[in-house]
């Protein structure tokens, strides 16, 4: 066993080497590695693979496509949020189906049918009804253990959301509780007239006034979707459709601006983020998804560097 | 509640973070993730990229675990509240990942290798000899001996990828290095 004159011993050398091998110098340590070439060596060693380590790092090189790659993912990742796959949005998502499917696509029970003869004069369809009705989310479908209970959380959130200000009402809980409403597969009957009129009429407001608060805000992306959300709910309501073109203003600014950025990245990464906030379908969402567009793939010999045009 | 909120003050005592880090930090608090997201790839593709190819030992896998861990970020940003640096964070993401496919190949790195040949004989410049000896440590091991050296975190950096304390994660990563040594001999 050999120290140097400080004290410093083979087997102190241990608890000493992750700051040596960090390159922190301690007088004692140095005074034994000095002393000792068994020591000296096994931390020349030691050092030597931490270097041969960081070496085989450097053996990774990203494939070119890797920053293409990863936007297209990032997009698809997002909008697939947007359309509710993720469980956070997919609550949301699966309230404005139950919505949609309860104020427009169910219709009122009509009288038993006659066996013969045609069928009396329809009531005259509402003008909910009458709107084009929205592709309704297809929702998985289980059985409720207690089929009272969706209704009475529902009953519940709409009860406290009667207490408060429209524009501050709790969204959430309604949105979940008629998401429960969808998931069942008998769902009680919920679209008569008034309690599905008060739905709107607590929804609407609230989505509205939480979009405006969050374009004030500056976030653009919440305020669009809530905007979206309003819109689907009812599509006659002028707020909802005077929001979606705010946001569509927005995304065309953010668009305009990221033309003028030059590095690649920043300016794709804009044009994501405009994307994201545009109404899908409109012209400035289709203008922004063309510039997005990932260059198709190519049989036969690639394109030469600096040949993929402005993306 | 998102990062929001804890930001500014976080903000301000990071003065010393990297620009990219600030870039990152103030993309997540305006919740604006796409352009954190890029923030992200163009500063620390290369860093989670070199772990993951040691942690895989083939570049295929690391490429897809680099995108898998992007894109992990992308999806934990509204929960990342700073608590560790951006490094940590991103690289406990990677292992993760990481973790993730090792298991999916339901076999470990090592046994893909053709255990009756002889390995190489070290030489510090083959970086053939060091896939291998990574390739026979422990998962564990393995990670933090590349969060040292590969990626350059701190020991303290370290404890928070893993999980450990700093002191496990110093005996952690001395003791994987010294796992390599031995094979020197």
């Amino acid at each position: 066993m050999r120290s140097s004159s400080q004290g410093t011993r083979c087997e102190d050398l241990d608890a000493a080497l992750p700051d040596l091998l960090d390159g922190l110098k301690d007088p004692d340590v140095e005074a034994h590695l000095a002393s000792c070439t068994t020591c000296r060596a096994r931390f020349a060693e030691l050092a030597q693979i931490a270097s041969a380590v960081a070496d085989l790092a450097d053996r990774y090189r990203p494939p070119a496509d890797a920053e293409a790659a990863l936007q297209r993912a990032m997009y698809e990742r997002l909008r697939r949020r947007r359309a509710g796959v993720n469980p956070g949005w997919l609550a949301v998502a699966a309230a404005v189906g139950a919505v949609c499917t309860l104020l427009f696509v169910r219709p009122p029970l009509p009288p038993a049918p006659s066996a013969v003869g045609p069928r009396t004069a329809a009531p005259a369809p509402s003008s909910a009804a009458a709107a084009a009705p929205p592709a309704p989310l297809q929702m998985p479908r289980t059985s409720s253990p207690d089929p009272s209970l969706p209704r009475k959380r529902l009953r519940d959130a709409v009860a406290a959301a009667r207490k408060r200000p429209p524009s501050a009402g709790p969204i959430e809980p309604v949105l979940d509780a008629l998401a429960d409403v969808a998931r069942m597969e008998d769902p009680p009957q919920l679209d008569s007239g008034f309690y599905a009129d008060e739905i709107r009429s607590l929804l609407l407001p609230g989505l509205i006034g939480r979009a405006q608060a969050a374009a004030r805000e500056g976030r653009w992306l919440e305020a669009c979707e809530d905007a979206r959300l309003a819109h689907r709910l009812d599509r006659q309501a002028d707020e909802g459709e005077t929001f979606l073109l705010r946001c569509d203003a927005e995304a065309e600014r953010i668009a305009v601006q990221a033309g003028e950025v030059r590095d690649r990245s920043a300016r794709r990464s804009m044009l994501g983020g405009a994307l994201l906030i545009a109404t899908p379908g409109s012209p400035v969402y289709q203008a922004i998804e063309a510039r997005l567009a990932p260059p198709m793939a190519v049989e036969g010999p690639q394109p030469a560097a600096g040949s993929r045009g402005s993306y | 509640m998102t990062f929001r909120g804890t930001a500014a003050t976080l903000l301000e005592k990071m003065a010393s973070l990297e620009s990219a880090d600030l870039e990152i930090l103030r993309g997540i608090d305006r919740q604006d993730y796409p352009a954190a997201l890029a923030a992200i790839a163009r500063a620390y593709r290369p860093r989670i990229g070199a772990f993951c190819f040691g942690m895989l030992g083939d570049t295929d896998d690391a490429q897809d675990a680099v995108q898998e861990t992007l894109l992990g970020a992308l999806d934990a940003m509204p929960r990342f509240r700073g608590e560790t640096s951006l490094r940590a964070w991103l690289l406990s993401i990677a292992r993760h990942k990481c973790l993730d496919r090792l298991r999916r190949r339901a076999v470990r790195l090592a046994s893909e290798l053709d255990d009756e040949t002889p390995g190489p004989a070290f030489d510090p410049v083959d970086t053939e000899w060091v896939r291998r000896g990574l390739a026979d440590l422990a998962e564990s091991d393995r990670a933090a001996v590349l969060l040292k050296y590969a990626v350059g975190l701190s020991f303290e950096e370290i404890a928070d990828a893993l999980g450990l304390s700093l002191s496990a994660a110093k005996m952690r990563t001395v003791r994987a290095l010294e796992r390599l040594r031995r094979r020197m001999t």
